[in-house]
Parts: C-alpha cells; sequence; structure tokens
C-alpha cells in the first residue's frame, strides 16, 4: 500500500509539470491518474502509424520519440518528443485518422489516456477540463503563430 | 540470428503456455464461485453509471458505492418486509390453482373448451393411431407442470437463501466498482503495444452499444412490468403483483416475451374464481401494454442502438430456447448481440490498425 502511494505521488508530481495539466490541482490529477495507462516501449518500436484511427493522446515519461511521415522509403522527421511533452493532440479535437507516424527512438514509458476517458473526465471535472482545454488552446495557437513565422521566413 | 531468434519464440510460447495453464488451474479452483464474480459484474456494471456520475459532485467512490448500497439495502429491507411474505404466499396460491387442476384431470372440458374435447373424441375414434389425448396429456403431466413451478422458488432459495451470496456479492461488486479503472489498467497492461490500441478501442465500442443496450433492456422490463401489475391492479385480477412481475420479467424475450408471460394470467383466470370473461379483458390490457412498449418505451429506451434483423430475432429466440430453455431465450439475443458488435466492431478496426 505504502508502495502505491509512493508511486501515485510520484505520478502526480510528473503530471504537474506537464504543460496542459499546469493549472489542475492535485486532488484532479489524482483522478485523472486513474485514467492513464503506462506503456513501454522499446527504442525502434513504432506507437501508430500515418492513418490509424485516433483512439489515444499520450505523454513522454521517459525517453524520446519521434513523429515522421515516409515517403518514397525517405522519413522526412516532423517532430521530437521529450519527457513532459505530448502527441497526438489532433486527434482530440478533430474527427480525423493520425496525421503522422510516431516511433520511439530510446526506450520510453508512455502514460496514454483515451480519447474518450479524457472527454468524460472533462465533463466530469469541469474546472479540471476547462484548464486543460485553455491550455490545449494556447498550445495551439503558439503553433500557428511558429508555423506563421517560419511561413515568412521561406 | 536466426537460431536466437527460434529460442526466443520457443520461449514465447512457454510463457504463453504457463500463463494459459494459470489461467485454467485458476478456473477450476475458483469455479464455485464463478456464478458469483458473474452477479457481482453485472450488479456492478449497472450501477457504475450512478457512482460516475455522483463522482461529478467530488463525491468519493467509496463514499458514495455506501450510499448507493444504502439506498439498495433499504429498498430490498422494504420489499422484504412488505411483499416478500404476500408474493411466497400469491405464488404458492399461483401453483395450487394449477397443481390441483391438473390432478383433477388435465382435461380440456374443464378448461371450458367444450367443443374442443368433442372435437378431439371424434378424432379419436376416426384416427385411433394419432393418440392426440395420450400425447395431450403427456405435454400437460403434473410432473412436468409441478417441477417446473418447483424450479422457480428452488432458484430463489438456492439464491437468496445463501449466506454466501449475500457476503460475497455484495463485496466483489463493492471492489470492482471502487477500484474500476485500477482492474481496467491492469487488464490492459498486459496487451502487448501492437494490440493496444485496438483492444482499447473494442472495448470501448462494446461499453457504448452492449451496455447501453443491456441497461436500457433492463429498464424497460421493469417499466412494463409496473404497467402490468397497474392493469392487473384495475382489472381486479388476483396475484396481480406476481403475475405482473412475471410479463415483465419475460419482457426481454423479443415478439415471444410477451404471449409466454402472459401464460400465467390466463391459467389464473381459467382456474381462478374470476370469470372467464376477463380474458377478454386482460387480452386487451396486455396489447395496450405492448402497445406502450413497443410505441413508445422501445424506441425511446433502445431504439436504434439494437439493429438485429427481426428475423434473426426471432431465430436466435427460438434457437435459444431449444438449446437452453427460457434462459437460452432470454440471453440469446444479448449474448448474440454483444457477439454480433465484437466482429463487427473487430473486423472493421483490425484492417484500420493494420493488424490483418
Amino acid at each position: 500500500m505504502e508502495l502505491v502511494n509512493r508511486e501515485e505521488k510520484e505520478l502526480i508530481k510528473f503530471l504537474k509539470k506537464v504543460i496542459i495539466f499546469k493549472n489542475v490541482s492535485s486532488s484532479d490529477l489524482r483522478h485523472i491518474s486513474q485514467y492513464l495507462y503506462t506503456r513501454h516501449y522499446q527504442a525502434g518500436e513504432e506507437v501508430f502509424k500515418k492513418g490509424f484511427p485516433n483512439e489515444m493522446f499520450y505523454i513522454v515519461k521517459e525517453g524520446e520519440l519521434v513523429a515522421y511521415l515516409s515517403e518514397k522509403n525517405e522519413e522526412i522527421e516532423l517532430n521530437k518528443y521529450l519527457p513532459g511533452g505530448h502527441f497526438g493532440s489532433i486527434g482530440l479535437f478533430a474527427d480525423l485518422k493520425r496525421t503522422a507516424s510516431v516511433k520511439a527512438v530510446e526506450d520510453s514509458v508512455l502514460l496514454g489516456i483515451s480519447k474518450k476517458d479524457l472527454a468524460t473526465f472533462v465533463r466530469r471535472f469541469p474546472n479540471a477540463g476547462i484548464e486543460i482545454l485553455y491550455a490545449f488552446g494556447k498550445e495551439f495557437c503558439e503553433n500557428i503563430i511558429t508555423l506563421n513565422e517560419r511561413l515568412v521566413k521561406h | 540470428m536466426a537460431a536466437v531468434n527460434t529460442r526466443s519464440k520457443t520461449i514465447r510460447w512457454i510463457i504463453f503456455s504457463l500463463n494459459l495453464l494459470v489461467v485454467i488451474v485458476a478456473i477450476l479452483f475458483y469455479r464455485s464461485i464463478l456464478s458469483y464474480l458473474l452477479i457481482s459484474f453485472i450488479i456492478s456494471f449497472l450501477i457504475a453509471p450512478i457512482i460516475t456520475y455522483l463522482e461529478r459532485f467530488h463525491i468519493s467512490r467509496t463514499i458514495s458505492i455506501l450510499g448507493v448500497y444504502v439506498v439498495i439495502g433499504g429498498l430490498l429491507a422494504l420489499l422484504i418486509i412488505a411483499i416478500l411474505p404476500q408474493l411466497i404466499q400469491q405464488y404458492q396460491e399461483v401453483q395450487d390453482t394449477i397443481l390441483q387442476a391438473s390432478k383433477e384431470g388435465f382435461s380440456l372440458s374443464s378448461l371450458g373448451l367444450g367443443n374442443i374435447d368433442r372435437f378431439l373424441t371424434r378424432m379419436e375414434q376416426n384416427l385411433p393411431e394419432l393418440r392426440i389425448r395420450e400425447q395431450l396429456n403427456t405435454m400437460f403431466s403434473i410432473d412436468k407442470i409441478s417441477s417446473f413451478l418447483n424450479q422457480v422458488p428452488q432458484v430463489f432459495k438456492g439464491v437468496f437463501n445463501t449466506i454466501a451470496f449475500l457476503v460475497v456479492v455484495p463485496v466483489v461488486s463493492f471492489f470492482m466498482l471502487k477500484d474500476e479503472r485500477v482492474f481496467l489498467r491492469s487488464f490492459f497492461s498486459i496487451i502487448g503495444n501492437r494490440y493496444f490500441e485496438f483492444s482499447i478501442h473494442l472495448f470501448q465500442k462494446i461499453e457504448e452499444s452492449f451496455g447501453k443496450y443491456l441497461r436500457a433492456l433492463l429498464l424497460e422490463s421493469l417499466m412494463v412490468a409496473i404497467l402490468s401489475v397497474i392493469g392487473l391492479l384495475i382489472l381486479g385480477i388476483p396475484y396481480a403483483l406476481v403475475l405482473g412481475l412475471v410479463v415483465g420479467l419475460a419482457n426481454p424475450i423479443k415478439y415471444l416475451g410477451p404471449f409466454i408471460g402472459a401464460v400465467p394470467t390466463v391459467l389464473v383466470i381459467l382456474f381462478g374464481p374470476t370469470p372467464d370473461i376477463y380474458l377478454f379483458y386482460i387480452t386487451i390490457m396486455y396489447f395496450i401494454v405492448q402497445q406502450i412498449d413497443s410505441l413508445f418505451l422501445f424506441p425511446w429506451l433502445i431504439g436504434k442502438s439494437m439493429d438485429m434483423h427481426p428475423l434473426v430475432v426471432i431465430l436466435t429466440v427460438i434457437a435459444g430456447g431449444y438449446a437452453f430453455g427460457i434462459v437460452g431465450m432470454l440471453l440469446g439475443v444479448p449474448v448474440v448481440f454483444l457477439l454480433k458488435t465484437i466482429l463487427e466492431v473487430s473486423q472493421k478496426s483490425l484492417k484500420e490498425f493494420e493488424i490483418i
């Protein structure tokens, strides 16, 4: 029992550092930790491929992963994910298939929550839900600004 | 390299077989309480939405489960104090009436169907090799009827009188409800990465369509039972409570259920003091209840969540009846619907996840 508590405390300490959960209270983080599946991936192992249904949203706990597109036997790297980072957020909001493939570069540990469970959580704990949705909104805006700046440079 | 691969494959097979062995041994070891586990699972499955809803108000799961237990316990206590003695008495009276009648000779004239009786006598004289009466008598033999009638309270006795049942089921359901997420997480943690997202997808689809269907079916049957009891009370039929409950119990059997459920009422009117004209009234009453059910309750509660062709449904009910009797008729359609959901979802998403 003691061990479980320590593990839970450690997990919540980690979640507090995740940008999506920045303003979520500890008690709500404890609730959301109930929905998180811990997954282990070996270096080189694929998490999902482009075109798969959007089922899970992942937070990187340990390791390193990349998002990439395969074109003509060539892999175009799109993004790198490090501990505290996350991927799969497009699927939470848009009804699309996976827009890119993701694989582990190092041995990695991911925390996954299903699209449906996150939606349930947001409805069940609206206070925490608002904070999470705002954090996503903020991040999407920042991504648009970065993309615009890149566009101007080119 | 190849040697290493075959070796790791062999090891994997050995581990898999060992796991399978453990599962089989566990099932054998726990087999005597498997039915308890199943009932606990169904109970927690039905209560789960309430607990999840209460969580919204920051009420901890433990407290809301205990709260629901107190409410259910209170209702059960009320039911036992107020209804059970009456129910048992009513049931025994129904049983006695039917047995009495069948002991007196289950002749058709006692059913007030003298014309058919005369017709049968004529048939017998003309075609003695058919032995119609003999067959009818075996169909309605006392042994069969009484053994069937005895079975029903036996089930209740067996289930409700066991102290173990009363202790084990609430405790197991409590933990299933409280640690629902823990069980789910440990279940999915044994599934490999390749099949993880697929299995989550499958699980959620089943929970979505089948879970909704099962809960709606129970609610629908409860409402049909209540409507039938009200109708029977208005008509002043004796044993209204037990007869209405039977109608509700038979309701999940599609198409045939209303007829099966009405049989005890018909028997009570035929053998009891109620004038036979009430057969006509209860036919109208059950017809109205069935219309309310099929026009309002079914579309409202179940609606499109169960998309099986009527022909498949009726064939399933009949096949279930042949294979497992009344239980088969009751569970046939839900089980086939569950399998259909699993097959449909996996066929579609196994391709999407590039597993096949």
